[in-house]
C-alpha cells in the first residue's frame, strides 16, 4: 500500500511540475492506481484515454461565422419605436396650382384641405428563441462552478442571441427590399401590407426597351423614372439614386448606346467610376437623365432560404433584373411596435425584447428576442422600380 | 384582422358664412329607411307644407328650392321629422346634392335652379381643393 501511495505522490507531482513527459507517466500511472482523499472519499483515477488529447493535439485557433448585417435600404427607413400594438400614417397628397389673379373688391379664391388617408398597419410579429441548456457549456458550467466557463457560457449565449436578433434584422431589409421592389410587403401569417404603389411606378421595359441590347438607351427609362418622382411623387431637385440590380448594372455598363453617350469628350456630364463601398452598397457614379441627375448604386448583398430537405439558396436583396429609383432621403419609415407582453414583465424599451424563460419541470431554459417591425412607404409616389432585363 | 386598414377623412364644411337656418317637417312615406344626404336641395310641397328632395320637374310646389338639409339624416320608414336646413348665406357649391338628371342649369318657370337658389339667399361657393387621398 504505501508503494502504491508512493506511486501516486510521483504522479501528483509529475502534475504539479507540469512537464509533459511527466504528465504522460503520472497519466499512466494514475490509470493504475486508486486514491484515498484525506476527507475519507475514494476516488477513481482518469483514464489515460480521456488526457490524452490534452498532451497529444493543440487548439490553436477558433471560428465561428458571424455574419454581418448590413443596412444600407434600411438606411432609408429610419427607425420610429412606439409601445402600442398597431402603428399609423396620415397622409395628405397636394397639388402644384397657381395662384390667379382676381378683380379687387371680390371675395378671392375660396381654397380647401380637407381630404387625407389614413393607413393603420398591424406589423408582423418576429419571435425567435433557442433553449440554452443545449449549449456545449452549459452543463459544464453546471458541473464545474467554475467563473471562467461561467463567463464564457454567458458571452457565447449572447453572441447566440445577437445571431437570432441579426436574422430578424435581415427580415427588416427584406422588408425595405420589397416595398422598394413591389410595395408589399408578404407574411407568412396575416395577410400582405400592399401599399398600392401607383401602377406607373411599376414599369417593366425588359420587352420595349431592353438593356441588353446596344441600340436602345438605358437613360430613356431613367428620365421616365425621375419624371414619375417629380411629378408624382413631389420629390423635391433634380438629383436622385438608382439601385441597380447585378444583371440590370452589367447590362447598363455594356450598352453601347450608354458607353457612346458617355464617350463624349469634353463633356463632364457622366462619371462612372470604380465601386466605392457603403453600407453594404457600391456606388458606381453619377449619370445625367434628361434634366436630372442619378447616382448609381449597387447592392451586392444576400439573405438565405432553406429548403426542407436542408438546402441553402442565396437570393439577392435587389431583384436581378431591375433598377428602383429614389429620391437620396425618401420620407419612408421602419416603425417598431409593442410585442405582445404581460404585466410585471419587463417593459419593451426599444425595437426589440429579450428574455428568458425557465421550465424546471421539463429542465428546459429558453432564451428569446421578439420584434414586431414594418418598412412603411410614407410618401409610397417616392419609389420607381422598373424591371430592365428580360 | 387585417394587417393594413385604410380610412379616407373628408372635413370639408357645408355652410361657410353668414347663414341662416331653419326646421321643415319631413315625411317618409316610403316602406323602408331612407338616408338623406347632407347638401340635399330641398322643395316644399305646397298643400302639404312638408319638404321633400327637389325635382325640378314636380308640379306640386317642391320643384322651387326652400332649403339645403345640414347633415346626414336617417329616417324610418312612415317616419315624420324635423329636418335642420340652411337657407341663407354662403354655401359650399361642391357638397350640394342634387337628384339624378337634375342640374343646377336646369330650367324651372323660365328660370335656371341656379337662379331660384340665389333668390333663396343661397350663394352656392366654389372651390379649388389643394389637398388628394393617398394611393388606395
Amino acid at each position: 500500500m504505501k508503494n502504491l501511495i508512493g506511486l501516486f505522490i510521483l504522479a501528483a507531482l509529475s502534475f504539479a511540475i507540469g512537464g509533459a513527459e511527466f504528465g504522460i507517466l503520472a497519466g499512466v500511472g494514475l490509470s493504475l492506481v486508486a486514491e484515498v482523499q484525506p476527507t475519507g472519499v475514494f476516488m477513481m483515477s482518469i483514464p489515460a484515454a480521456d488526457v490524452r488529447n490534452v498532451f497529444t493535439k493543440t487548439l490553436i485557433a477558433t471560428y465561428r461565422q458571424e455574419i454581418s448585417v448590413m443596412s444600407f435600404l434600411r438606411s432609408f427607413f429610419p427607425a420610429v419605436e412606439s409601445k402600442s400594438k398597431e402603428v399609423s400614417i396620415q397622409v395628405q397628397l397636394g397639388k402644384e396650382l397657381v395662384a390667379v389673379d382676381v378683380e379687387r373688391g371680390t371675395n378671392g379664391n375660396r381654397n380647401k384641405m380637407v381630404k387625407s388617408t389614413e393607413k393603420i398597419i398591424l406589423p408582423p410579429y418576429y419571435y425567435e428563441y433557442m433553449t440554452t441548456n443545449e449549449h456545449r457549456l452549459y452543463d459544464v458550467a453546471i458541473g464545474t462552478q467554475d467563473v471562467g466557463v461561467m463567463n464564457t457560457l454567458v458571452s457565447e449565449l449572447a453572441s447566440e442571441m445577437m445571431e437570432m436578433q441579426k436574422k430578424i434584422e435581415r427580415r427588416y431589409e427584406l422588408q425595405c427590399a420589397q416595398v422598394l421592389e413591389t410595395g408589399i410587403v408578404t407574411l407568412n401569417n396575416g395577410t400582405n401590407i400592399d401599399y398600392s404603389r401607383a401602377a406607373a411606378s411599376l414599369v417593366d421595359v425588359s420587352g420595349t426597351n431592353p438593356w441588353a441590347t446596344g441600340g436602345n438607351d438605358p437613360i430613356t427609362d431613367f428620365v421616365n423614372a425621375c419624371k414619375f418622382l417629380r411629378e408624382i411623387g413631389k420629390a423635391p431637385g433634380g438629383r436622385f439614386l438608382a439601385i441597380c440590380g447585378e444583371d440590370a448594372i452589367l447590362d447598363l455598363l455594356n450598352n453601347s448606346t450608354f458607353q457612346a453617350k458617355a464617350d463624349i469628350k469634353n463633356f463632364d456630364m457622366d462619371q462612372v467610376r470604380k465601386p466605392a463601398m457603403s453600407n453594404g452598397a457600391s456606388y458606381h457614379g453619377t449619370i445625367t437623365a434628361g434634366s436630372y441627375t442619378v447616382d448609381l448604386w449597387t447592392y451586392p448583398e444576400v439573405y438565405e432560404t432553406e429548403s426542407a430537405a436542408g438546402v441553402i439558396t442565396q437570393v439577392n436583396y435587389i431583384n436581378a433584373k431591375k433598377v428602383i429609383v429614389m429620391p437620396h432621403a425618401p420620407n419612408f419609415k421602419l416603425a417598431f411596435a409593442a410585442v405582445p407582453n404581460l404585466i410585471g414583465q419587463p417593459a419593451q424599451q426599444g425595437a426589440y425584447l429579450a428574455g428568458d424563460y425557465v421550465d424546471n419541470r421539463k429542465t428546459a431554459h429558453e432564451a428569446w428576442i421578439k420584434s414586431a417591425g414594418v418598412a412603411v412607404p410614407v410618401a409610397v409616389n417616392q419609389v420607381y422600380t422598373m424591371q430592365v432585363v428580360a | 384582422m387585417a394587417n393594413l386598414r385604410t380610412t379616407n377623412y373628408d372635413t370639408s364644411i357645408l355652410t361657410l358664412r353668414d347663414n341662416k337656418y331653419e326646421v321643415a317637417s319631413y315625411t317618409n312615406d316610403t316602406y323602408a329607411t331612407l338616408t338623406l344626404s347632407q347638401g340635399t336641395l330641398f322643395g316644399r310641397v305646397a298643400t302639404t307644407d312638408k319638404v321633400v328632395p327637389l325635382y325640378t320637374d314636380a308640379a306640386d310646389g317642391s320643384q322651387y328650392p326652400v332649403g339645403i338639409l345640414t347633415i346626414d339624416q336617417t329616417v324610418e320608414a312612415g317616419e315624420t321629422i324635423d329636418l335642420n336646413m340652411v337657407i341663407a348665406g354662403e354655401v359650399a357649391a361642391e357638397l350640394l346634392v342634387l337628384n339624378v338628371g337634375d342640374t343646377l342649369e336646369a330650367v324651372v318657370d323660365d328660370r335656371r335652379l341656379k337662379d331660384w337658389i340665389k333668390d333663396m339667399g343661397v350663394f352656392l361657393i366654389t372651390v379649388t381643393g389643394l389637398s388628394q387621398l393617398d394611393n388606395q
